[in-house]
């Protein structure tokens, strides 16, 4: 069973660095989404599926 | 977007395709459907097996989930995907010859897998029972599929990747990994192959699989559309498309790593379950912030939502979405896990996300495109809503009814007197308690197959009012992609939604981290295990039974798992050991217990118990559940092959010597003969010996009896 394997395994220290790592990948991804003037990129892609029949007519 | 490009170029989108997937959809979600309503009759009463091998339980359970998964949500998931990414990207599909071959190529698939599983051309592995020539198919068409929605991305006319196509993408790159690694197969024959992984690697390897399965082609798709159709229904952009970022890259990274609690109370040290645990519990934060995106798209428009069938789908999908996957962590809570695991409540929670997220899902996008693409309205509103109800009913009494059945199984499995012995020893008490909710189940299948019925009625009616002379390709107009040729000036996460292959290679990246901490102990398992000297390959004519055993679907409802918990010791005897199965391909662990698990049967009961069992099981056990195997003792023994497939076991590094492939077929004929010599004053004929019964019966003697070996 994987649970032999990993009885074996023995660095749970990883986990806490895992965590660190990945949290701050995290931190990083929110801070950079909600920069300041991204309002009107993000409001225009959100319009995306809503454009569709408007291309006809422009 | 890139509207300040006043250069305008016209075009058409391949809509043919779109209404090609729609048909099918409809069509295969009521045989999906009426196969799951055929199995759960034979669970309330097993005569409904009618003693016919190819419609028994072990064999049409496979055909049921592989039709509903893969041949209904498959088809409807491609129909959206086409018809969206076409006009995410404003440009027609990639190639219309590759749309055709996707489409014949997956419902030849189908097609192969209605005609093999139900004869029990079977890989044994739980939701890829596919046999080999089928998985390269599969693999072949999904190429094909990869290749015409990266190629339409690619050659886009917006520069912006809408954050559908970020999850349509994440999926096409995991099911890919997912597939391709779950099927890694050695044939035997044209129809018959044994899996590269034995044991505790396969078992890490198909969770690994079949969680994802989950996760990339039940979800993550859906979630693309629900990101797309949803607005579009309600003609509103979708309420945060931050956190639809947010939701996308945290659900991608996480869900890949929740597999282990598929495998919870195995002797797993406390770290390694506890990290399996907490990711399925982390889960619980980005599928709510998709759930609650795509229910506060809707808001201030609930008058409508109880009006259209549309919106009633979508909003009652996304609810039954968030319940879901609130209950699915909730499961993977260790001590939730020692109760549900095995028992009906699994079968309420996956239905609760089939029924209610996917199919409720799929039903309000085929309501939005069928009208659309036919260029009418929808014939019926009314009946619409009828389907609605009869849905919701039908899923309301399902659900409940597996609840109650698994929970009550679980705490009589659980329960002991005073005295530390089991209060219901007998486990067929624990089936025959739950009988009537099976029937519940019945008229809840038989509801919501009522209700697919009536939608394709509605469909059908739909498209045949349409006009034909109106049914032609419609041109469309967009800006010219000019910014192809512009610098691009965006930067950090904005600039990566514009580009494809990184954002795809970082897609990759996010879903391979888990899988690595999954795979690399799993597949350094022979520096850890301890290998008993007691466990010995199987015998030929064990390894003939063994693949009876498969081809019967037995895994669908024994298990061969003994956890480490007090009742079960009690039960059913030692813990399982990673030891044990090193030379089980593929492993057998399976995950319900709709009969008792089987890992300790060898030496439990006498061979002519079996014999009789196999073929009156109310002989041995009354009130069991299980069909009568009678064509086991009519159909003979496939000795011929078993010298071709000792060698293969031997080239998968099973230690089967030269000189016993060479004797394979006349130790099995020994083996056999002993057996039927032994059943011979319980009046079993010796010409049985040559039966495939015998074999069954050899291999289920071994079962757990090697650690025993002095």
């Amino acid at each position: 069973m994987k649970s032999a394997v990993l009885s074996a395994w023995d660095m749970p220290w990883l986990t806490s660095a895992a965590l660190v790592i990945f949290f701050s990948i995290f931190m990083i991804m929110i801070f950079m989404i909600n920069r300041k003037g991204t309002n009107e990129f993000y409001d225009e892609a959100s319009k995306m599926p809503l454009a569709e029949e408007g291309a006809q007519d422009e | 977007m890139s509207k300040e490009n006043k250069e305008m170029e016209t075009f058409s989108y391949d809509d043919k395709i779109v209404k090609m997937f729609a048909g099918v959809t409809l069509v295969w979600g009521i045989v999906g459907m009426l196969v799951g309503v055929i199995i759960a009759t034979q669970l309330a009463d097993w005569r409904f097996n009618l003693g016919l091998e190819w419609i028994t339980f072990g064999r049409l359970r496979p055909l049921h989930t592989n039709a509903v998964i893969f041949a209904f949500v498959g088809n409807s998931i491609f129909c959206g995907i086409y018809y969206s990414i076409q006009r995410l990207c404003k440009v027609r599909l990639f190639n219309d010859t590759l749309s055709k071959i996707h489409f014949w190529g997956w419902q030849l698939i189908i097609v192969a897998a209605a005609l093999t599983l139900p004869f029990g051309i079977t890989s044994g592995k739980e939701y890829a029972e596919l046999e080999w020539p089928i998985d390269i198919g599969i693999t072949l068409i999904w190429v094909v599929f990869a290749i015409n929605v990266f190629g339409t991305i690619w050659r886009r006319r917006e520069k912006h990747i809408y954050v559908s196509i970020w999850f349509y993408i994440a999926t096409i790159l995991t099911v890919a990994l997912l597939h391709i690694v779950n099927s890694l197969e050695f044939p035997v024959s044209f129809m018959k192959s044994y899996p590269v992984f034995a044991g505790v690697q396969d078992a890490m390897v198909q969770w690994w699989y079949g969680h994802n399965a989950v996760a990339f082609f039940l979800t993550t798709p859906v979630l693309g559309l629900m990101y797309y159709f949803v607005p579009k229904a309600i003609n509103r952009p979708v309420y945060s498309y931050r956190l639809s970022i947010v939701h996308f890259w945290s659900l991608i990274f996480i869900y890949i790593w929740a597999g282990p609690h598929h495998l919870l109370y195995t002797a797993l040290p406390e770290w390694a379950q506890t990290l399996g645990m907490v990711f399925s519990l982390m889960l619980w934060a980005p599928s709510w912030g998709g759930m609650i995106n795509g229910l506060l798209t809707l808001r201030g428009a609930w008058d409508r939502v109880r009006r259209e069938p549309i919106l009633k789908f979508f909003a009652t999908s996304l609810t039954f979405y968030g319940m879901s996957t609130f209950e699915g962590p909730l499961l993977s809570i260790k001590s939730v896990s020692g109760l549900g695991h095995y028992t009906d409540w699994i079968i309420a929670h996956v239905h609760a996300g089939g029924i209610g997220w996917n199919y409720f899902f799929a039903a309000g996008m085929l309501y939005y495109l069928v009208p659309k693409l036919w260029k009418t309205e929808i014939y019926s509103t009314k009946l619409g809503n009828t389907q609605f109800w009869t849905a919701t009913i039908g899923l309301s009494l399902y659900y409940v009814s597996m609840l109650i059945a698994g929970i009550t199984q679980g705490l009589m499995w659980k329960a002991v007197n005073a005295k530390g012995d089991l209060l219901y020893p007998d486990f067929v008490e624990t089936v025959t308690r739950i009988l009537p909710l099976y029937w519940v189940r019945v008229v809840g299948g038989v509801l919501v197959l009522v209700s697919m019925i009536i939608m394709a009625y509605n469909m059908f009616m739909t498209m045949k009012k349409s006009n034909k002379e109106e049914q032609g390709d419609e041109l469309y107009k967009a800006p010219a992609p000019t910014w192809r040729n512009e610098e691009n000036k965006d930067y950090g996460h904005r600039r990566l939604e514009g580009l494809t292959l990184p954002f795809g290679i970082l897609a990759l990246l996010a879903v391979l981290v888990g899988t690595a901490i999954e795979f690399v102990p799993a597949f350094m398992s022979k520096d850890f295990i301890k290998i008993s000297e007691n466990v010995k390959p199987y015998t030929p004519l064990e390894l003939a039974g063994r693949d009876i055993y498969i081809r019967e679907g037995c895994y669908t409802c024994h298990s061969q798992m003994i956890r480490p918990m007090a009742n079960e010791k009690i039960r059913y005897g030692n813990p399982s050991e990673a030891t044990e199965f090193i030379y089980d391909r593929p492993f057998q662990w399976g995950s319900r217990r709709i009969g008792p698990d089987l890992a300790r049967e060898g030496g439990k009961r006498p061979n002519s118990w079996h014999f009789r069992h196999m073929i009156d099981p109310r002989e041995m056990s009354p009130g069991s559940i299980m069909p009568e195997y009678g064509w086991l003792i009519t159909k003979k023994t496939g000795y011929a092959i078993l010298p071709k497939k000792l060698k293969v076991m031997a080239a998968l590094g099973v230690p089967y010597t030269d000189e016993e492939i060479k004797s394979s077929v006349e130790n099995a004929k020994a083996q056999a003969l002993e057996i039927t010599k032994d059943m011979e004053s319980s009046g079993v004929p010796l010409q049985m010996k040559n039966k495939q019964i015998i074999a069954l019966i050899a291999y289920l003697q071994r079962l757990g009896t090697d650690l025993e070996k002095k």
